[in-house]
């Protein structure tokens, strides 16, 4: 299915697959295959933030990973600008990697222990052999003052273990942003800090984005981190999208019931809603029975015979906001 | 009479670095049935709050001075044998790492089985059996499952099962490390769902510790807000959160973007917390604070009562 509003997307995920086949260990004859991505599809448009979705497991990384192209698919294609990053060339490949930044999560991990700061932002200058050293000195020195570590040269000497955590994600962002990307995937970029640094590091975001009309793809499990950033959103389940659209449409009207859900379940410091002691019945989100119908049908309050039986596809359903649920079905 | 009673509390740890200033004069108290929340970011010292009630504290702690009541007696007192009487029976503790805390050779149900005789003697193996099962269904587990390993069970199970761990030998307080942490909103939802139910059913008093505040925010009567080693308001958590007091509290609240409302642009607080091997002069809030002026720099806040039952450890709280 075509989902086209956008004459040209930065991004176009194109029914994308990603299947994990099952291994054959020394105990098992080989397992079930995972389908981490089944026939994903969307846009991601020109100078937005994009926001994903989804709780642990629903391959909303994997997404991320495919993007930047350090997985493969096993189905569909992604264009980026317009070009299929899989059939890309060796010299275009590099190019690639300059305009497409990452940030992971884990600044502890994703930051080489034995590098300085200066050292882990300058090297991406040279291997895209940007400039003269005295170049590149400046450029690091501004982007370091742009992510907020400022004055930078306090910072160049330092080593990851003399940073605090926010401090460490500022310099993952410089990282990626040295080389003036076209294009970052930031995948759960603020779930390991503290509540007070996560608004800064959000707020940095929202303003780099703004100075150099950044695209982002920003991938959570947080609807609220979503809601604050992205312009549009996909909450995706199991491998599929259920609901894609504006976010502020997604928030306000929820189409499908996962989503509903989601949004029931967070929690808010602001509105304090009481919660609901539950029945004590056991529940197995993981063994669910293997389906033909709707992944969700399981847990969905609004579940028919039809759902059971097969999937819905994703539907336009108003302006730009999609659902997979037969809810919406014309 | 409050079940559980902290007075002036302090702790510092002994490192090759220098004495951490961990907790310092923290005081609050836990009623019956009441659950209470310790809200913070990472290294404020709510997790030494919890250690320091199990007696648990790492050996380089030193407790300086306080007192920890529990039903009128002062734990601190307590040698390591009558702790051990106390521990399970009377408090039991969820931990952080729920995740990691069953062993992964040995049935669940029998973790819970070996938790219970070796606690209390008067069960036999077969009562324990039984105990069990019920304990199983009181946490909304399936009793058929006792015999399953932990690998079979779901992240929301296995924190379902450390509950019931935790409620083996019938508590009066359960403490609950960050309970719901590693888990997805909506099982975290029912995680909460199902400790309320504990709580009102079994007249349970909690202390929840976590560093995020909406889970607290649902979770808990009264709350209070750790700041670097002190608690620096307390009070219901309606009134913390819709009137706080003290300037932490609000840019903490600040720093959460929301679901609900018109969509703000965050106000976080500048900065980052202080390191407690020096922890700053007068208020340690004060080189954050929007609102610090000169006697905040030089002299330690007190606790100030503004309305009954809501405190803030602050020169200057909003009233």
């Amino acid at each position: 299915m075509e989902l086209r509003d956008d004459p040209e997307p930065m991004v176009v995920f194109q029914e994308v697959s990603k299947v994990y086949p099952g291994r054959k260990t020394l105990f098992t004859k080989g397992g079930e295959d995972v389908v981490a991505l089944d026939r994903v599809s969307f846009e991601i448009r020109v100078g937005e933030i994009f926001a994903l979705v989804g709780e642990s497991g629903s391959g909303k990384t994997t997404c991320g990973r495919l993007l930047v192209r350090l997985e493969k698919t096993t189905g569909g294609r992604i264009l980026f600008e317009g070009s299929r990053i899989d059939l890309l060339r060796r010299s275009e490949m590099k190019a690639f990697r300059r305009r497409v930044q990452m940030i992971f999560q884990d600044p502890y991990q994703s930051l080489n222990p034995q590098l300085t700061v200066f050292q882990t932002v300058v090297e991406p200058l040279v291997i895209h052999g940007h400039g003269s050293h005295r170049q590149r000195e400046e450029k690091v020195q501004s982007v370091l003052e742009e992510v907020g570590l400022k004055p930078a040269s306090d910072f160049f000497f330092r080593y990851p273990h003399q940073l605090s955590g926010g401090q460490r994600q500022r310099v993952a962002v410089a990282r990626a942003m040295v080389v003036e990307p076209r294009f970052v995937v930031a995948d759960e970029p603020v779930s390991m800090l503290d509540a007070s640094i996560q608004a800064q590091i959000l707020n940095m975001l929202l303003d780099l984005k703004e100075r150099y009309s950044l695209t982002l793809l920003f991938i959570t499990h947080d609807l609220a981190s979503a809601r604050y950033v992205s312009d549009r959103v996909a909450v995706i389940y199991r491998g599929k999208i259920m609901e894609y659209g504006p976010t502020e449409a997604v928030i306000q009207n929820p189409l499908h019931p996962y989503t509903r859900l989601l949004i029931r379940a967070a929690p808010s410091a602001r509105n304090r809603g009481e919660i609901l002691p539950v029945a004590a019945c056991p529940v197995d989100l993981y063994h669910a029975p293997t389906h033909t119908g709707c992944r969700f049908a399981a847990r969905c309050p609004n579940c028919t015979p039809q759902c059971r039986e097969k999937e819905a596809d994703l539907f336009h359903v108003e302006a730009g906001h999609y659902a997979a649920c037969y809810l919406h079905y014309g | 009479m409050s079940l559980l009673e902290v007075d002036s509390l302090t702790v510092h740890y002994l490192t090759a670095k220098g004495k951490v200033h961990a907790l310092e004069e923290v005081s609050f108290d836990l009623k019956k049935g009441e659950a209470l929340g310790l809200v913070g970011e990472s290294g404020c010292g709510k997790t030494t709050v919890a250690m320091a009630i199990m007696k648990l504290l790492a050996p380089n702690a030193r407790v300086l001075s306080g007192k920890i009541l529990l039903r009128g007696e002062d734990l601190l007192r307590k040698g390591e044998e009558e702790m051990r009487k106390v521990r399970w029976k009377e408090v039991s503790m969820v931990f952080q790492s729920a995740m990691n805390a069953l062993n992964p050779v040995h049935r669940v149900g029998d973790q819970i089985v070996e938790a219970i005789l070796a606690h209390d003697g008067s069960f036999s193996e077969e009562e324990a059996q039984k105990r069990v099962s019920e304990l199983f269904a009181l946490v909304g587990l399936d009793p058929n499952r006792m015999r399953d390993y932990p690998h079979q069970y779901s992240g929301g199970m296995r924190q379902r099962a450390i509950i019931a761990m935790a409620l083996a030998c019938e508590p009066s307080l359960v403490i609950a490390d960050e309970p719901t942490t590693a888990l997805d909103v909506v099982v975290q939802d029912q995680i909460l769902g199902e400790m309320k139910r504990l709580q009102m059913d079994l007249h349970l008093s909690l202390l929840y510790i976590s560093h995020d505040i909406s889970i607290i925010a649902r979770a808990c009567d009264r709350m209070g807000v750790m700041y670097a080693g002190q608690l620096v308001e307390l009070g219901p958590t309606q009134k913390v959160l819709e009137a706080p007091l003290h300037p932490y509290t609000r840019g903490l609240l600040n720093s959460y973007p929301s679901l609900r409302g018109p969509k703000k642009r965050l106000r976080p607080i500048p900065g980052e917390p202080p390191n407690l091997w020096e922890p700053p002069e007068g208020c340690r809030f004060h080189p954050r604070c929007p609102r610090a002026s000169e006697i905040c720099r030089s002299s330690c806040p007190p606790v100030v009562s503004l309305e009954n039952g809501h405190f803030a450890r602050c020169h200057r709280p909003r009233s």
